[in-house]
């Protein structure tokens, strides 16, 4: 299990519990329970990379315990 | 969850319970800490250590209000068999002091233990805990929100936890939540709670998304996993994962933050246990240190002084008394040595040697401190000598000095004092050591001499009394005769007249010395010095009186150079200043005469020219020319000689006193006399120039000398002209001869009338007759003579194209060329011409030109010979 940071650098910050083998899709939903926004409203990101996708898994962006990641709105363009 | 099955308490139990309780086990717990009970030590040491006044203030002001969860349901967590630990949460947005944060926290710690014992006093944990050293954290929340959150946490997972209330007294607001303790539990569940603190949401909460989204729920930290029914002791080994250890990544990411934290803790633990080791260290050290000072300090009474006034005064006359008895002993030990020193006198000096001669010792020598001599302290048979440092090094020096000089073995004017002189007496010193001279202190100021066994041998052979007669001497009288050893006899010079040859070219005389020497008759048999001291001549000369030995000579010399040192410093200005108008004076008779002669009318050849011209190694100057010029001079310089000269007389007697070298150098004189005026070079160095107008002679001689007349073999010349000249004169005679023979015959003819009877015819037939008989015989003569007597004096003369004669090579060559029909080369003909012109221009040289100087540097040229040349 690892504890992943998600921050908006507005005000939203959330500290979600996962499993690194979980994929982008399904801790957006878990992100969307915590935070209060649909999950394809959700765009999560390394800070200063290209968004996440949602077929790959949290291990295959490596990462890992303690990670923070962007949390972004996404417009689906 | 405050309890409601229960009256409230009042107020003033609360605070009276409460305090009762922290005093007592604040004590026991403190009690056991330093006892060293708590083995572990894991007590973070800003707990342990209060200050003095924040725990009184605390104390006295601490209202607890404290919240008793009065839940049964404490987990045991009965398979988890880990450390267990205490957190305390502290907030730290209130601006607590540290002290006031102690306090609280003590607080914590107190209210926590004494949930746990009134709930589950048996708990494992609890002892547990208390084995391991009562392990707490301390960790810092930043408002009241995440303080209750992580509470209710706490709670959730069936930890003990409790928040603590201050009331409010001092620093911060009544009421107001400060510290939370949760715990003791096991470490990993309390970690759950702290770790994620506020923002964790409980994992159940998690787990119920995650199964609504059909997703593995996350397993529950300090629970067995709900739907897994895998063994249990993996999951009591790694709580949070059925994967096999370091099996995947996730696993491997979860040990390594585990490792990580256990090692973080391990090093805390070491560096805290440091710590204590150096507190230990330390204060051992005090102790020891301690230990050995011991005895009174300076703050400490002494016990000796601790007596009272009485007793003191009692005391005063012993230590008077004391102090009494020792400065007289040490008066007595005084006196006891400056009478020591006092007694030394002359008598203690008997019988030690004097490293010196008795004679150093005179009057003139003054008072010589001895000091002993230095000599190893184990020199066996050595005893304390007496010596001067002065004296010592002078006798070194005198000895140096004589090493020095290296005289031969053999010295025929040493004359031993002794008269007795052993064989090979020179190598005594090395065989038998040096002979040292030292006397003995008899003790009454005087020497006693020591003798050496040589000396012994000799004074018992010696016959007879030796007595010296230097007392004498004191009282010689005067003599009236000069004594004889002070008049210095000259040795007779042999080598004069070099030496006065020398002289006579000083460069401070101008003229060609006549010098009053030659005038002087008793010059040679007494050495007296005849010029002016100043002039500094005739020094030199005071050195070669005879001496025979080497140091004489060197002493004399010494004394000779002091002397002439005495003299030159006593050299007056006003004779230096008539010497100087001396010399003025004799100058411009020289500028005179050089004038005079320039001022002559016509050319004038300058003397540099002349003396550049003459730069040249002399090649052998015609001697014979010039003593002919010199004969009458000569003539009369004997003559004055012999006038002037005392030794010859005019009628040849030689004075028989005179010694044969004095003969020598009379004769030598005059003969360098004669040389010097016959080489009269003039004060510029210079030839006079020759002229024409002295005769035949002169002229030869200035055209022999300048190279155009050849001299070849003049005496076999003369020779041979002086036979043909006889033989001509021969042949005239016997014409002369023949012709008076003829004549008498013809007479005779005419006289007997012989004649008379010829006819004209037959008379003129018969002289016809005889004049060829006469012919004849004189012919037959002659013919006889000229072969008895005729020495043909062949002499091939070849001349060239341009008159001038050729020599047997240049013929040879000439008659070469007309044979073959061809000449030489153009170089050679021109290599020819050219010589031929040199020729031409050396023979039409001018007269004034120094062709002598001409001539020479032309052969010097032919011979590649280097000379000066100037230009």
């Amino acid at each position: 299990m690892i504890i992943v940071h998600v921050n908006d650098r507005l005000g939203t910050k959330a500290a979600i519990p996962c499993l690194a083998s979980d994929p982008i899709k399904l801790f957006k939903a878990q992100v969307a329970a915590r935070i209060g926004r649909q999950p394809h409203e959700i765009m999560l990101k390394r800070q200063g990379q290209r968004p996440f996708k949602d077929h790959l898994t949290l291990d295959d962006y490596e990462v890992s315990n303690g990670v923070q990641l962007d949390l972004e709105l996404d417009t689906g363009e | 969850m405050s309890s409601s099955d229960r009256p409230p308490p009042s107020n003033l139990a609360i605070l009276f319970a409460t305090c009762l309780i922290v005093g007592v086990s604040s004590f026991f717990l403190g009690q056991a800490t330093a006892l060293g009970v708590f083995s572990g030590g894991r007590v973070p040491i800003q707990k342990a250590k209060k200050s003095k006044s924040e725990d009184e203030e605390s104390d006295s002001e601490a209202e607890l209000d404290q919240i008793f969860d009065e839940r049964e349901e404490l987990r045991e967590f009965p398979g988890n068999s880990e450390e267990c630990k205490l957190v305390l949460v502290v907030r730290t947005d209130l601006g607590m002091t540290k002290g006031k944060i102690a306090a609280q926290a003590s607080h914590a710690t107190l209210a926590c233990y004494k949930t746990f014992l009134r709930l589950a006093p048996d708990s494992p944990l609890l002892k547990r805990w208390e084995r391991y050293g009562q392990a707490k954290v301390a960790l810092q929340v930043k408002s009241e929100e995440e303080l209750e959150v992580l509470h209710a946490q706490a709670v959730s997972l069936g930890l003990c936890a409790q928040v603590i209330h201050d009331a409010g007294r001092t620093q911060i607001a009544s009421g107001s939540a400060t510290v939370l303790g949760v715990g003791p539990a096991p470490k990993s569940i309390v970690d759950k709670v702290t770790a994620t603190m506020a923002d964790v949401v409980s994992i159940e909460e998690a787990n119920k998304i995650r199964v609504a989204m059909g997703m593995k729920p996350l397993p529950v930290p300090g629970l067995p996993s709900t739907n897994d029914n895998g063994p249990v002791f993996k999951e009591a080994k790694n709580g949070d994962s059925e994967d096999e250890p370091a099996s995947t990544y996730i696993t491997r990411q979860a040990a390594a933050s585990d490792n990580w934290q256990q090692l973080q803790a391990e090093a805390e633990a070491k560096a805290k246990r440091q710590a204590q080791k150096e507190a230990i260290k330390k204060a051992r050290e005090a102790a020891q240190r301690f230990a050995k000072l011991e005895g009174k300090g300076l703050g400490d009474v002494d016990e000796g002084e601790d007596m009272d006034t009485r007793t003191w005064l009692l005391q005063q006359k012993k230590r008077q008394k004391k102090i009494e008895k020792a400065r007289k002993l040490q008066e007595a030990l005084e006196e006891q040595e400056r009478a020591a020193q006092a007694e030394y006198t002359a008598a203690d000096l008997a019988g030690v040697k004097v490293g010196h001669e008795l004679s150093q010792f005179d009057e003139e020598a003054g008072e010589q401190i001895l000091t002993l001599k230095d000599a190893a302290v184990d020199a066996s048979g050595s005893e304390d000598e007496l010596e001067n440092a002065d004296l010592r090094a002078k006798e070194k020096l005198v000895e140096k000095l004589r090493l020095k000089k290296r005289k031969p073995v053999y010295d025929p004017n040493e004359v031993d004092e002794t008269g007795e002189k052993g064989l090979l007496s020179h190598y005594d010193e090395e065989i038998e050591g040096k002979k040292v001279k030292r006397f003995t202190l008899d003790g009454q100021g005087r020497g006693v001499e020591e003798v050496t066994p040589r000396q012994q041998a000799g004074s018992q052979n010696s016959k007879g009394i030796s007595v010296s007669l230097d007392i004498l001497k004191e009282d010689i009288p005067i003599s009236d005769y000069k004594d004889e050893s002070e008049i210095k006899i000259r040795k007779p010079k042999k080598k004069k007249s070099k030496f006065t040859r020398k002289k006579d070219f000083d460069e401070d005389d101008i003229f060609p010395v006549v010098q009053e020497e030659k005038l002087d008759p008793s010059a040679m048999e007494v050495d007296s010095v005849v010029e002016n001291s100043s002039n500094g001549l005739a020094k030199k000369r005071n050195l070669d009186a005879a001496f025979i030995d080497d140091d004489e000579l060197q002493a004399n010399l010494a004394a000779q150079r002091r002397e002439a040192l005495k003299k030159r410093k006593k050299v007056h200005p006003e004779d230096l200043a008539r010497q100087l108008r001396e010399e003025a004076s004799a100058i411009p008779d020289v500028m005179n005469t050089t004038e005079a002669a320039d001022e002559e009318p016509g050319l004038v050849i300058d003397e540099t020219t002349e003396f550049v011209a003459n730069l040249q190694r002399r090649n052998s100057p015609d001697p014979r020319a010039r003593r002919s010029r010199s004969a009458k001079l000569e003539k009369s310089q004997n003559g004055k000689a012999k006038g002037l000269s005392p030794i010859a007389d005019e009628d040849g007697d030689v004075d028989m006193e005179q010694s044969y070298g004095a003969v020598e150098d009379e004769q030598d004189r005059q003969e360098r006399l004669v040389r010097s005026v016959s080489a009269d070079v003039p004060a510029t160095g210079l030839q006079e120039e020759e002229t024409l107008d002295q005769g035949l002679g002169s002229t030869l001689s200035l055209l022999s000398k300048r190279g155009l007349l050849q001299t070849t073999a003049g005496g076999d010349i003369n020779a041979q002209f002086r036979e043909r000249q006889r033989f001509l004169a021969e042949k005239q005679r016997r014409e002369e001869e023949a012709e008076r023979r003829a004549r008498i015959q013809r007479e005779k003819d005419r006289l007997s009338g012989r004649l008379d009877r010829m006819s004209a015819r037959e008379r003129e037939e018969y002289a016809r007759w005889n004049n060829t008989q006469r012919d004849q015989m004189s012919s037959r003569q002659e013919a006889e003579i000229f072969n008895r007597e005729y020495k043909p004096n062949v002499e091939l003369k070849y001349v060239d194209e341009f008159g001038r004669s050729m020599n047997q090579k240049e013929a040879f060559k000439h008659l070469s060329h007309q044979f073959h029909g061809k000449g030489s080369g153009k170089q050679k003909t021109e290599k020819r011409l050219k010589k031929i012109d040199e020729e031409k221009k050396r023979l039409a040289a001018s007269a004034l030109d120094n062709s002598e100087a001409t001539a020479s540097t032309a052969t010097a040229k032919k011979n590649r010979q280097a000379g000066v040349r100037l230009q």
